[in-house]
C-alpha cells in the first residue's frame, strides 16, 4: 500500500484536540485580523487618501469648479492660463456678476408708474401665483466656450447659434421665457434717447445715470412667440467695470441674440453663498472674440472655470496638481493669510492656511488643519498596530507551540523508525501550512466583516465620504504574510529544536502514554 | 555482526550531580538468535538497548554494524541507520493511533522512501490477519505488540529490538509474542531488554546481566530442543 503524503501530514500534525484547534485558529485569526486593520495605518498614504476623497466629491456633482475664494477678483488671467495649460479638461470660463444683462432685460417691464422689476409687478405676481413658476430673477453669469466644451458642460443649443462676434450673445431659456411672457422693444435706443434727454449728451454715461430713466411703455412692445422671433433682435448689454464697484462707469453696449441656449443640463454645485439654481441658470454666452477683447483691455475677471464631471484618474491628478501648484503660488504671492489653530495630538500649533484657489472641494481638503485629524489618527493606528502585532504573534505563537508539544511523542517515534528530520518537518510543514491557510481565510472574512460594518464607517471623513484607510491588496498580503509566517515559523523552529532531542527524550511523553493504556 | 565498543552514558541533570548509567559495555552478537539483556530497574538496561538502537547517543563508545563504526556518526546517520537495519518493539508499542494498523506498518517503510507492499502477508505472519483497516485503540495490548512487530519486520531488518516487549501484556499473551520474536530470531538478530528472568530463560540463546551499568554476566543458553 502507497501512504499518501498530504494525508499522512493531516493526521500526524492535525487530528486530535479539536476544541485547540478550534479556538487556536479562532483566536489567531482575530489576533491577526486586528493586526491587518491596524497594518492600515502603516500603508495610509495622505495623497492616495486626498484623492480618493476628491474623486468620490467629484462624483457627487456634474462639473468641476475652478474658482478663487480667497479674492473677490476671482481666478486671475494668470490662473486661467495655468489651468488651461495643465489640465486636458474641456474648460468653459465663468464671468459671474460680471455682465448684469438681466438688469436691462428687467427694466422693460417697469410698469410707468413705480420704479421696480416685474417680479414685483401686478401681472408677474399673478403668473407666479397660478403657474407656480418663476422667471428670471437676477444673478447673471457670462458663459464662454469653446462649442464642444459648453456641449460637454451641459450648455444645449436650443435655436440659431453660438456667439462668434464680439457683439453676439445666446441667452439662457429663462431670458427667451421672459421675453415670451413680457414682450420686446429695442432698449438701446430707448436708453440713448432717456440718456440724451436726460443728461444733454449721447455717450457713455455710469450705471446710476440711466439706471432710472430706462422704462418702456407696454403698448411700444413686439410679442415673442417663437426662438426665432428673438433671434437677430438687439439688446443693451453692459460691458465689464473697468475699474469695478457697482457704480463705476459700466457702459450699455449694444448686441445682437444669435442663440438660445438651455443651460440645465449644467447642474448644480454647493457653492457656498450662492442658491444653486441660480448660478448658472440665468445665463448668457459671449464669444471668445469678446473675451479676448475684454483680456486686452485688462477688464476681465474670470471668476471661475468648468469643466464637466466625471473626469478620469488621470484628469483628477492634473487638477489636484493644479490647484496645489496655485495655492502655493498664492501663498508666495500674498504670504499666509491666517492660521487654523489645533487641539488635538499637535496642541498650540498653529497651521499656515493655504490660499482657497483653484478646483473647490479640492482646496479645502488640502487645507493643513483640516487633515490633522487623519493625520492624528494614522498615527494612533500604527502605534495600536504594533500593540496588536506583539499580541497576535505571542498569541499564535504559544497556541502552536503548545500543539507541537502535545506531538512530541509522535516526532520521537517517527524518528524511531528512521523517518529523517526533513521528512518530518515536511509532514509538519503541510499540516501547519493547513492550518494556516484556514487561519488565513477566518482572518480574511473576520477582517472584511469588521473593515466594511465597523472601521469604514467609523473612519470616514465626512464631507468626502471615503474612509481614511484603505482595506485593499496591501492590506490582504500583510494578513496573509502574517498568517502563514507566524504559524509555519512557530511550527518549524521549535520543530528544530524538538529534533535535536534524542529519540528516548522525545518519546517521554506521559499523557499519550497515559492514552495509549 | 553488530558490536558494541566501551560504551559510555553518563546522564547530567539540571541540579544535582552527574549520573553515570552505562561504564563502559563491550559486546559483540552474531546474525542470529535471540538476546536477553536482563537488569534490574535502574541497572542500565534500557539504556544499553536505547544505545545500541541509535535513539540516543552515547557519551563515549562505540557502535560498529557490518564493519562501521558510528564513531564519526552525523543525525542523518544515525536516521539511516535505524531506518535501514533496525527495528524497533516497544513496551507502550508506539503506534500512531491516528493511523489503521495497516497504515502504522507500512509507515515504518514509507518514512525511509521505501514503498510498503505486503502489508497482508505480514499481518498474516504475526497472527493478525483480518484487522488491517482497525484503529490501535480497537486492539488489545497483544495485538498492537504484534503490529509493532509486523512494523518492525516490514524493513526486513537486520537486528530488531525490542524493549520489555512483554511489559504490558498478561503472561499467555507475553508468551506468545516471545514464541513469535523468537520464530523471527532463526533468521535475524532479536535482542529484547526485560527484567524477567523466567522469559529470559526460556526463550533466550544468550543472556546478559546488567547490575550498575555494567555487564555483570554473559550466558550462552544451551538449545533443549
Amino acid at each position: 500500500m502507497k501512504l499518501n503524503s498530504f494525508t499522512t501530514s493531516l493526521k500526524l500534525t492535525l487530528r486530535g484536540k479539536w476544541m485547540m484547534k478550534f479556538f487556536t485558529i479562532l483566536l489567531s485569526a482575530f489576533g491577526f485580523t486586528l493586526f491587518a486593520l491596524a497594518s492600515a495605518g502603516f500603508t495610509f498614504d495622505k495623497s492616495d487618501f486626498v484623492f480618493r476623497a476628491y474623486r468620490n466629491y467629484l462624483q457627487n456633482h456634474s462639473y468641476l469648479f475652478f474658482g478663487n475664494d480667497s479674492s473677490t477678483d476671482g481666478l486671475s488671467q494668470d490662473d486661467v492660463a495655468f489651468i488651461t495649460e495643465n489640465t486636458s479638461l474641456n474648460l468653459i470660463s465663468a464671468c459671474i456678476g460680471g455682465a448684469h444683462i438681466d438688469r436691462y432685460v428687467r427694466s422693460y417691464f417697469y410698469d410707468g408708474e413705480k420704479i421696480g422689476n416685474y417680479t414685483q409687478s401686478e401681472e408677474y405676481l399673478k403668473f407666479e401665483e397660478e403657474k407656480r413658476e418663476h422667471y428670471l430673477f437676477s444673478a447673471t453669469c457670462v458663459l464662454i466656450g469653446e462649442e464642444k466644451a459648453l456641449k460637454e458642460n451641459g450648455v444645449a443649443l436650443l435655436a440659431g447659434k453660438y456667439p462668434e462676434a464680439e457683439n453676439e450673445i445666446a441667452l439662457g431659456k429663462e431670458y427667451y421665457d421672459l421675453f415670451v411672457w413680457g414682450g420686446y422693444c429695442d432698449n438701446f435706443d430707448h436708453f440713448r434717447e432717456r440718456t440724451v434727454e436726460r443728461m444733454g449728451k449721447d455717450g457713455p454715461v455710469t450705471l446710476i445715470e440711466y439706471y432710472y430713466d430706462n422704462e418702456t411703455p407696454p403698448n411700444e412692445r413686439e410679442e415673442i412667440t417663437s426662438y426665432s422671433d428673438l433671434i437677430g433682435k438687439t439688446l443693451s448689454a453692459e460691458e465689464l467695470a473697468e475699474t469695478g464697484g457697482y457704480a463705476s462707469e459700466r457702459i450699455p453696449k449694444q448686441v445682437v441674440i444669435t442663440g438660445i441656449v438651455d443651460t440645465s443640463g449644467v447642474g448644480e454645485w454647493d457653492y457656498p453663498y450662492r442658491s444653486d439654481r441660480g448660478f448658472f441658470t440665468n445665463v448668457i454666452l459671449r464669444s471668445e472674440a469678446w473675451r479676448q477683447k475684454q483680456i486686452a483691455a485688462g477688464k476681465l475677471q474670470t471668476e471661475a472655470m468648468l469643466a464637466p464631471s466625471p473626469l478620469t484618474d488621470g484628469q483628477i491628478k492634473e487638477v489636484m496638481n493644479v490647484t496645489e501648484e496655485l495655492s502655493a503660488r498664492a501663498a508666495e504671492k500674498n504670504g499666509v493669510q491666517y492660521y487654523h489653530y489645533y487641539e488635538g495630538i499637535f496642541h498650540d500649533y498653529k497651521f499656515p492656511e493655504l490660499p482657497r484657489i483653484g478646483a473647490y472641494g479640492y482646496d479645502i481638503l488640502i487645507s493643513p488643519g483640516s487633515s490633522v485629524d487623519v493625520e492624528e489618527t494614522a498615527l494612533l493606528l500604527c502605534l495600536m498596530g504594533i500593540v496588536f502585532l506583539i499580541f497576535s504573534v505571542a498569541l499564535n505563537v504559544s497556541l502552536m507551540t503548545a500543539m507541537l508539544r502535545m506531538k512530541q511523542k509522535q516526532i520521537g517515534i517517527l524518528r524511531s523508525l528512521g523517518a529523517p528530520s526533513r521528512k518530518v518537518s515536511s509532514y509538519f510543514f503541510i499540516g501547519t501550512l493547513l492550518l494556516a491557510t484556514i487561519i488565513f481565510i477566518t482572518a480574511l472574512t473576520m477582517s472584511l466583516i469588521l473593515y466594511y460594518c465597523w472601521m469604514s464607517p467609523a473612519f470616514t471623513y465626512a464631507n468626502y465620504g471615503v474612509c481614511y484607510f484603505v482595506y485593499n491588496g496591501w492590506t490582504a498580503l500583510i494578513l496573509a504574510g502574517i498568517c502563514f509566517t507566524v504559524p509555519v515559523l512557530s511550527v518549524l523552529l521549535p520543530l528544530n529544536l524538538f529534533m535535536r532531542r534524542s529519540c528516548v527524550e522525545m518519546m517521554k511523553d506521559t499523557k499519550q502514554k497515559g492514552k495509549e493504556k | 555482526m553488530f558490536e558494541v565498543k566501551n560504551l559510555k552514558k553518563t546522564y547530567y541533570p539540571k541540579k544535582g550531580v552527574p549520573v553515570e548509567a552505562l561504564k563502559g559495555i563491550d559486546l559483540r552478537f552474531g546474525e542470529r538468535g535471540i538476546v536477553f539483556i536482563l537488569g534490574k530497574s535502574g541497572s542500565g538496561k534500557s539504556t544499553l538497548l536505547h544505545l545500541m538502537g541509535g535513539l540516543d547517543t552515547p557519551t563515549e563508545g562505540e557502535l560498529i554494524l557490518n564493519g562501521v563504526s558510528s564513531k564519526n556518526f552525523k543525525a542523518a546517520d544515525y536516521d539511516n541507520y535505524r531506518g535501514e537495519y533496525l527495528g524497533f518493539v516497544f513496551q507502550e508499542y508506539n503506534l500512531l493511533p491516528e493511523f489503521s494498523v495497516e497504515e502504522n506498518v507500512a509507515l515504518g517503510l514509507e518514512l525511509i522512501g521505501r514503498k510498503a507492499e505486503n502489508v497482508e502477508e505480514m499481518l498474516t505472519l504475526v497472527g493478525l490477519e483480518g484487522m488491517a483497516k482497525r484503529k490501535p485503540m480497537e486492539l488489545s495490548g497483544g495485538q498492537r505488540q504484534r503490529v509493532a512487530i509486523a512494523r518492525a519486520l516490514m524493513k526486513d531488518p537486520q537486528i530488531i529490538f525490542a524493549d520489555e516487549p512483554t511489559g504490558a501484556l498478561d503472561e499467555e499473551t507475553g508468551k506468545n509474542i516471545l514464541t513469535l520474536l523468537k520464530e523471527l530470531s532463526e533468521k535475524k538478530l532479536v535482542i529484547v531488554v526485560t527484567h524477567d528472568r523466567d522469559f529470559a530463560e526460556a526463550f533466550g540463546d544468550r543472556i546478559i546481566e546488567l547490575a550498575d551499568g555494567k555487564v555483570v554476566s554473559d550466558t550462552e543458553q544451551v538449545d533443549e530442543k
